[in-house]
């Protein structure tokens, strides 16, 4: 830019052609390398991938699918940045798609809306930055941080931080009880000789062969702040549901009740990500 | 992979020989040497690591900007400037090189580069502007990819797209550097017209001819002017410069003209002619035997119709004449031409005989020139460019013993000879003939072609032009023509580029800008469409519309109305900017789940109700589908300004 400012300013004061052919071709190429670098970002989508889990403070990697969707050009140079941590893409080939994951901590649990990805490209030449702004209609959920719970073990602790429930349904434990069909229990359950009987299809219950479920009571858990708490049941959850117990939370007037999936784990943890604080 | 530093280290030297080579002539012999052996010194040593230290560079550079600004004055600025600035750019390739230093070099190369059109105009300049423009286009694209990454290397082919991508800069930047030349503010005249310092041709006529001064003359072919005009008979071809009037007995120089003439008779009709000289330093302008007037340039016109540029002079390479040729100069009423009989006091008593007995009897001015032209011709006289006398009495040497010189002798002999018998006589100096080039419709007047002749006024008719060169025995090998061999035709095409070169470039100032919007304005006012013109015109605006029409539809004529409404949805979609990126491989019922929008789920079953049990949409479907898509985002949240959407959130 000065270059071109001062050799345009010595081109009008010596009415020296060539010089002015100079500054022409020099702001002929500032125009062209600033259309070449607004192509670059044009045409780009971006796409968040979140890891299903995400808790607070800790390091995870946030995967971002970049779509090139112009028609003739590459893009180019492309550093993209999210939450602090950045990637860079060198050639982002037109009318196609490449991911990129960048490692970023979300510093607080809870619902995340409104979450943007900045790209940047000094492309073509290193002389400007340009910038664009990719947000997210989306909200990411970050479970909280677990907080170790060392006085709670498996069984010594079962009596501090929740209650003992009766023997919940299960597969492979003892026949409990006979009861009505209800077509969401398996056929195998089907006691036919006894529904011949009655005329109707009769079932076997059986009780679960799994360890006590647990029902964590967030009032009752030993912390000074919610967050402390919501921390530690976080890590209940976790530890617990790892050694094959059934988890269940109370949340004031919420209860969940027990389960063993891995879907109700992340529901149990989505509850407390989103559970206010004090 | 390709290395990319070792591609930039190749546009390097290429964008430096660019700033270099041109302004390589005029260089001092250190400089010359000097940036060579740097760019020798980084191709040998770059990949050993041998840099000279930044310390050393900067101590280096101050030494020498010390050393030229002590030679910098207001008459000698350009010259050290270029020096200091090539020897800036040999030190920084003799030093440490990264991102930030490559710029600096091509900074330097750029004021190289423009530096030399202080020196020269030539259109060599255009070769190398052009070879420096892709070559800093593809240097500073690949210096992006360095400042990200220092050590990046790229496959091939990712190396073929950055560079079909950086060389769109240059490809787009040349007509658009032509639009911004034409329009960019030109000044009437130049402040800093001093630092314009072309290289002065040595003009081949002086202000002052000395013949017996040397003994043999040089034929320089360096151009001196171009002018454009139609062909003209040879002996027309007397390109006026400056008229000598007052004889020192050595010596003819020039006094305050008497007189004032004008141009009259003559066999021809009034010439037009362009002259596009090339730079001098000298005031006098070349004109046409004998100018009428002469425009385009400020210029003095003195009383013997030589014609001087102004002092505070713009730079302005073109200038009109007009001429007519073979024409007398007629003296006003009362002129004093008693000056124009002057000779020194008891100069050369053999030539006053001679002059007086060849005039004796003679009954009018012309019969005494009719005279010494048999004196001439029948003593043969040779016309020739070495073995001129060169003793105390140059021209009675010539006159009486050798008989053969240049056309200073035989011009100063003849002034000499008419004086001294009683007739006004004066010299012009100026060019005779020229090469005329056919494509560019001009003539190339070299500093061969430098001569000098008389204008004698015989009976108080008006000065005539009198060549003695003319009267020699070999006058016809005077000046050698071109052959019409491949050489000359390539020369000649090659002058015909310089040519328009300097018309189009050099010579393109504010009274043309002026002139170019005049005439368009001028043009527009002037357009009358008839009827027939606007027939022809709304055809081709309509064929070319049609041209485009088909252009953007190309594609979509095979495509079902099924598929179109599934187009129109996700047209929709993404001016919501709600179509996932991924919706390619996407079905529409995933895509109604994923969008958790009623209104694309109402299109889903509709769609799929017909489409997916192989039966036509009827048209009232196709009505409601398209309601359906036009409904979409109407009062839905708006998405508006996030160009992207992501998954739903699985966490």
């Amino acid at each position: 830019m000065a270059l071109t400012l001062l050799l345009g300013f010595a081109a009008v004061n010596t009415g020296n052609n060539l010089l002015f052919l100079v500054v022409a071709s020099l702001l002929a190429f500032m125009a062209l390398t600033g259309l070449i670098g607004w192509f670059n970002l044009r045409g780009l989508e971006v796409e968040i991938v979140p890891p299903d889990e995400i808790y607070s403070g800790m390091e995870t990697l946030v995967t971002f699918r970049f779509t090139n969707r112009k028609r003739w050009l590459t893009s180019f140079l492309l550093s993209a940045e999210f939450l602090g941590s950045s990637t860079v893409i060198l050639l982002a080939d037109r009318q196609s798609a490449c991911s990129r994951s960048v490692p970023c901590t979300f510093p607080r649990r809870g619902r995340h809306a409104g979450l943007s990805l900045l790209i940047s490209s000094p492309f073509p030449v290193n002389f400007f930055i340009r910038r664009l702004q990719c947000g997210f209609a989306e909200t990411v959920t970050v479970f909280p941080a677990p907080i170790p719970f060392r006085t709670v073990s498996a069984d010594a602790g079962r009596e501090r931080v929740g209650e003992l429930l009766r023997s919940a349904n299960g597969h492979d434990g003892e026949l409990a009880r006979i009861g009505d069909y209800s077509g969401r229990e398996p056929l195998k359950h089907v006691h036919w000789r006894l529904s011949a009987r009655h005329d109707a299809l009769k079932v076997k219950g059986f009780n679960a062969t799994g360890t006590e479920p647990v029902v964590i009571d967030l009032e009752t858990l030993p912390a000074r702040t919610t967050d402390e708490a919501v921390g530690r049941a976080a890590y209940l959850v976790n530890d617990l549901m790892r050694r094959n117990r059934p988890v269940g939370l109370r949340l004031g007037d919420l209860l969940v009740p027990p389960g063993l999936s891995r879907s109700h784990r992340l529901k149990l943890l989505k509850e407390l990500a989103v559970h206010a604080a004090d | 992979m390709l290395r990319i530093d070792t591609a930039v280290a190749l546009l390097v030297a290429l964008v430096t020989l660019c700033g270099y080579l041109p302004l390589a002539p005029y260089l001092g012999l250190f400089p010359r040497i000097l940036l060579p052996a740097a760019l020798l010194f980084g191709y040998f040593f770059r990949r050993r690591g041998y840099r000279l230290p930044n310390w050393l560079v900067t101590v280096c550079g101050l030494l020498f900007f010390l050393f030229y600004a002590l030679q910098v004055s207001r008459t000698n600025l350009v010259g050290p400037a270029a020096d200091l600035l090539i020897l800036f750019l040999a030190l920084r390739l003799f030093g440490e090189q990264s991102g930030r230093h490559y710029l600096q070099i091509y900074v330097l190369a750029v004021f190289c580069l423009s530096a030399s059109s202080l020196f020269s105009l030539d259109s060599m300049f255009l070769v190398y502007l052009l070879v420096m423009l892709p070559a800093l286009a593809v240097s500073l694209v690949l210096l992006s990819f360095v400042a990200v990454d220092p050590d990046a290397a790229l496959s091939r082919s990712a190396m073929g797209k950055v560079l079909r991508t950086a060389i769109l800069i240059p490809v787009g930047a040349v007509p658009l550097a032509l639009v911004f030349f034409v329009i960019l503010p030109r000044t009437q005249y130049a402040m800093w017209n001093f630092l314009n310092q072309q290289e002065g041709a040595v003009v081949g006529f002086s202000d002052r001819v000395q013949p017996g001064s040397a003994s043999s003359q040089s034929e320089v072919k360096t151009l001196v002017f171009r002018a454009e005009t139609g062909r003209l008979p040879d002996d027309r071809l007397y390109w006026r410069g400056i008229v000598l009037n007052r004889f020192t007995g050595t010596a003819w120089e020039r006094t305050a003209p008497a007189g004032n003439g004008l141009p009259v008779g003559g066999t021809d009709r009034p010439v037009t002619v362009v002259f596009y000289p090339e730079p001098t330093k000298s005031r006098y302008l070349i004109t046409l035997d004998q100018p009428l007037q002469l425009s385009g340039i400020r210029s003095d016109r003195t009383g013997d119709a030589v014609y001087l540029q102004s002092y505070g002079r713009a730079v302005r390479t073109r200038y009109e004449v007009t001429a007519l040729p073979g024409a007398r100069l007629e003296e006003r009423a009362g002129a004093r031409m008693e000056s124009y009989l002057q000779l020194p006091p008891g100069y050369s008593p053999a030539i006053r005989r001679l002059a007086r007995e060849t005039a004796a009897g003679a009954r009018s001015g012309r019969e005494v020139i009719d005279r010494f032209e048999r004196f001439y011709r029948s003593n043969g006289f040779r016309y020739a460019t070495s073995g001129l006398p060169t003793d105390a009495h140059p021209l009675d040497t010539f006159l009486f013993k050798r008989r053969q010189g240049n056309c200073e002798f035989f011009a100063s002999s003849l002034a000499v000879l008419l004086r001294s018998a009683g007739v006004p006589a004066r010299l012009v100096g100026g060019y005779q003939g020229g090469d005329y080039n056919e494509l560019g419709g001009f003539y190339a007047v070299t500093e061969d072609r430098a001569h000098v002749w008389v204008e004698a006024d015989p009976d108080g008719e008006g000065w005539v032009t009198i060549d003695p060169s003319r009267w020699a025995v070999n006058a016809d090998e005077r000046v050698s023509r071109p052959g019409p061999g491949l050489y000359a035709r390539i020369r000649q095409a090659a002058d015909a580029v310089e040519y328009y070169w300097t018309r189009t470039v050099i010579a393109y100032d504010l009274e043309k800008q002026i002139e170019m919007v005049r005439s368009a304005g001028r043009r527009w006012s002037g357009v009358r469409l008839r009827v027939p013109d606007m027939q022809n015109m709304a055809m081709v605006v309509v064929s070319l519309l049609a041209a485009a029409g088909a252009f953007a539809l190309r594609g979509r004529r095979r495509l079902s109305r099924e598929e179109r409404l599934l187009r129109l949805l996700y047209v929709r979609l993404r001016r919501e900017g709600r179509l996932p990126a991924d919706h390619a491989g996407m079905g529409l019922f995933r895509l109604a789940e994923r969008l958790g929008d009623p209104v694309v789920h109402r299109f889903a079953e509709r769609y799929g109700a017909a489409v997916y049990h192989d039966r036509p949409l009827s048209s009232d479907e196709y009505k409601g589908l398209r309601q359906l898509i036009r409904q979409i985002g109407n009062g839905a949240s708006g998405d508006a300004g996030r160009n992207v959407r992501s998954r739903p959130d699985d966490a």
